[in-house]
């Protein structure tokens, strides 16, 4: 295999002016939107007292999630040492820092006091999975930030792997972190289940790598460099077992609680009757998110890479909708304060709340994304994260000199 | 060599006359001096200077303390500031508040932000006494004086370790005496 | 040291030996008022016990009480205005049978809102009171999505004119604060049990669940109680009566 050179984008088309200024566009609208939710209060909001966690949550918990999926790539080639994703690692660690830093901004930025971070940084309490999870974010910027350096630095290279190692594992307790601030909630019927931390470890590959993807095939094109099809052909396939280990869990869940009289209630409500939750659902979810993106990564239907962009694109969308389901219908359904009793107040106990997201938090919501590309479209005009060529030829270990997508090799089946 | 010479001297006067023309230049742009409105009573709880530096952290400390523990002391907290300071505003209403207000008029010169009032009331209490001077048993009397743990005498460290051993045993009582009535 | 460290260690001391001895024979009253000095200790733990066969339908006494003591503002805005206190009603899906009671924080002893917040701005008093300290809440609503009471509101405006019983503003969670500035004062009641006594109702008994000559510990002891979830192990400080 040849030496893979690195360089920095050029940077000075209209084009890339143009995609900066939408970015930053929608970044300073978010931040511009976040300021009217704090100084009017969170009344501007459709959140409430029986719907706390809203829009900005759902946005969020998806790009912290996507965060720790966007490092896979680099996980893939570090630890388990398949060479052919070694040259996609820096772009892969700058995505998950990027899509981090995006999740964390709005998660921020739609509390209550968020003038207050400083006493979020020096009160803690070391019971609340929130305080742990503080420190798991804020460590992975160092780790991810410290394995980056390794991978830049020639003469640290050799230290690459333990430092992607360590990435892998702290990505790995993150994303556990992530899922238990739902699994570990005992009040109400939707969470309490120690599922959530492998599901959302799961969702996080197949969000990861869709946005790994939306970001990878673009910025070739646009840049006018070489993508192989080996490569997106291995990721695209890489993506359609994690889309399936994803349904695979949801049915899991499901069918948990199926079986489980006490959660009757709360399946009926999402699978059946649930009005948009149920709608969200099933066609969010499980058909945009899931059956559809099943189908273009598992069979050649999928290979041309607009239809790779394409099941991306609807993991993300379906990525949301689950979230959305879990966050939101989580909440809408009642909490059971009384089982076996319809109960009525005037504090809408018993009764399902239907959310209706205003504008500010979704401006608020959509800027996690901007910063996210924002940050990442600047970085690779400052730093070599991009290899000047993907092609087949130079990144594939066991190029022949033809192109043959279809063929997997067994190093490659292995490491699925 | 005679152009930097001459660089060097414009350089110079400019300093000079910005030096001489300052005092008119701080007198001009100057914030007016706040006009602190005097309180009730004769004197604060503690000292003017002292209370000015480091109101906050007599604030801080009692805040602490009421919200934790329930120590509802009067002489350091807020509400008693309040009885004493608070000023008729504008609107005729009893207030720290206000462009005049005792807080505000000197937060405002400082420009400091008082995040105390966006919860806490900022009007006197109706049936407010004033409480002046300290209880005789307030330990936070000593507020002023806290000793940290390496300037305490033997006294003060056999007096502490007793306290920490008495706390035991009424906290294995309890539990002993939770069983026994609760039944839990 | 101060002589009111001493007195509290003295007072602690004293009380130790008080609940040492068997339980009836108490030689001082427990639950006698603090000085304003004194800290809130683990000798009392506090609590209600709500007698649901007492509650009248349709009475909102306590409610309006507790409204007014901790000037709870009506914003206009029924989803996200603050509750601390409400009427439930619960109808048994089976049988149809009604009841109506009030539900507000259950002031548990292992409060599922206090092991999530990540600030330690939720907390648990010695005395057993559960209480979000405004200061260092941020307001992230973490607690909400943890109580399994439905206990808690954010203040989601500005708000004015707040009572100088109960400091609250926009951007924090809150609660039932079992009447704190009372308990602390020495009142030995709640807004919303005084009300109900003045309706003649007398269906919310406050008082010393660690005191055995409290009213509440004798009316526990005499007959059936339960708790609100009491499948979560949460041991609340708030007990019903007649709770079907």
């Amino acid at each position: 295999m040849k030496a893979i050179h690195y360089s920095v984008i050029p940077g000075n088309s209209f084009g890339y002016i143009l995609l900066l200024g939408i970015l930053g566009a929608l970044t300073t609208v978010g931040m511009g939107a976040a300021y009217y939710m704090e100084h009017n209060g969170h009344i501007v909001t459709g959140m409430n007292n029986q719907i706390v966690w809203g829009i900005p949550h759902v946005f969020a918990v998806f790009l912290i999630v996507a965060a720790s999926g966007a490092l896979n790539v680099a996980s893939i080639a570090s630890v388990f040492g398949r060479s052919l994703y070694k040259p996609l690692a820096r772009l892969s660690a700058l995505l998950a820092i990027a899509l981090l830093a995006g999740g964390l901004a709005v998660l921020v930025l739609d509390l209550g006091r968020p003038d207050r971070l400083i006493v979020a940084m020096t009160y803690y309490n070391f019971r609340s999975i929130f305080a742990w999870n503080i420190y798991l974010y804020t460590g992975f910027f160092v780790v991810v930030g410290v394995y980056l350096w390794m991978m830049f630095e020639r003469r640290m290279n050799q230290f690459t792997k333990i430092a992607g190692f360590s990435a892998f594992i702290w990505r790995l307790t993150l994303t556990t972190g992530t899922g238990s601030i739902f699994g570990f909630l005992v009040a109400r019927q939707a969470y309490d289940a120690a599922l959530m931390a492998p599901m959302f470890i799961i969702m996080s590959f197949a969000f990861g790598l869709a946005m790994f993807l939306l970001v990878l095939i673009p910025t070739y094109a646009w840049t006018h460099r070489d993508l192989g099809d080996v490569v997106l052909e291995r990721l695209r396939k890489l993506l359609g077992i994690f889309v399936a280990s994803v349904l695979y869990f949801v049915l899991v869940y499901h069918l948990t609680n199926l079986y489980i009289t006490e959660h009757h209630g709360v399946e009926r409500f999402i699978l059946l009757d649930g009005g948009v939750y149920t709608q969200v659902f099933w066609i969010g979810q499980m058909l945009i998110g899931g059956l559809i993106p099943l189908l273009l990564c598992l069979t050649p239907l999928g290979r041309p890479r607009p239809m790779i962009l394409l099941a991306s694109t609807l993991i993300v969308i379906g990525g949301i909708a689950q979230i959305y389901v879990i966050i939101v219908g989580g909440q809408a359904y009642p909490i059971e304060i009384f089982p076996g009793k319809e109960v009525t107040s005037s504090f809408f106990d018993g009764f399902t709340t239907i959310y209706q997201p205003s504008i500010p938090e979704i401006l608020l919501g959509l800027s996690g994304i901007g910063i996210t590309l924002l940050i990442t479209t600047f970085a690779i005009k400052v730093l070599p994260f991009l290899p000047n060529s993907l092609a087949d030829k130079d990144v594939d270990p066991d190029f022949t000199g033809q192109v043959d997508a279809t063929s997997v090799s067994p190093t490659e089946s292995a490491a699925v | 060599m005679t152009h930097l010479l001459a660089m060097a001297q414009r350089l110079a006067g400019a300093l000079i006359i910005t030096v001489l023309l300052s005092p008119l230049v701080i007198a001009d742009s100057s914030v007016p001096k706040p006009e602190i409105p005097k309180a009730k009573g004769d004197q604060c709880v503690e000292d003017t200077d002292y209370m000015r530096r480091n109101h906050m952290v007599t604030i801080l400390h009692q805040r602490d303390e009421t919200m934790r523990s329930g120590i509802r002391t009067k002489k350091h907290s807020l509400k008693n500031c309040i009885n004493c300071h608070a000023t008729k505003t504008e609107s005729g209403k009893l207030s720290v508040l206000g462009d005049k207000g005792f807080c505000q008029s000197c937060h405002t010169y400082a420009s400091v932000t008082v995040d105390c009032f966006s919860c806490h009331s900022s009007t006197p209490e109706k049936n407010a006494d004033l409480n002046l001077k300290a209880s005789k048993n307030n330990p936070h009397q000593a507020g002023l004086t806290y000793k940290r743990a390496t300037d305490l005498s033997k006294k003060d460290k056999k007096a502490l370790s007793q306290s920490v051993s008495v706390t035991i045993t009424e906290t294995k009582n309890n539990k002993a005496a939770d069983n026994s009535r609760s039944g839990q | 040291m101060s002589i009111g460290r001493r007195d509290f260690l003295k007072a602690g001391a004293i009380a130790t030996t008080a609940t040492a001895l068997a339980p009836g024979i108490n030689l001082i009253e427990l639950a006698a008022a603090r000085s304003p000095e004194q800290a809130a200790s683990a000798v009392n733990r506090w609590g209600l016990l709500i007698d649901v066969n007492k509650c009248a339908k349709g009475c909102t006494a306590c409610v309006d009480a507790c409204r007014k003591e901790n000037g709870i503002s009506d914003e206009g805005s029924p989803t996200t205005d603050a509750q601390w206190i409400r009427k439930v009603t619960t109808k048994d899906k089976a049988t149809g049978y009604e009841q109506a009671f009030p539900v507000m924080c259950q002031h548990c002893e292992h409060p599922p809102c206090v092991d999530v917040c990540p600030t330690g701005a939720s907390f648990k008093r010695k005395d057993g009171i559960v209480l979000v300290d405004k200061h260092i809440c941020i307001g992230c609503r973490y607690c909400m999505m943890a109580c399994p009471y439905k206990a808690r509101s954010f203040i989601h405006e500005e708000i004015t004119d707040q009572s100088h019983n109960a400091p609250r503003g926009k951007g924090t969670v809150e609660s039932c604060t079992l009447c704190v500035h009372k308990i602390d004062r020495g009142d030995g009641s709640t807004a919303c049990a005084d009300a109900c006594v003045d309706e003649n109702h007398k269906a919310i008994i406050f008082g010393d669940l660690k005191d055995p000559r409290s009213e509440i510990s004798r009316q526990l002891k005499a007959q059936p109680s339960s708790q609100i979830r009491a499948d979560l192990n949460l041991n609340t400080g708030v007990r019903y009566r007649g709770l079907s």
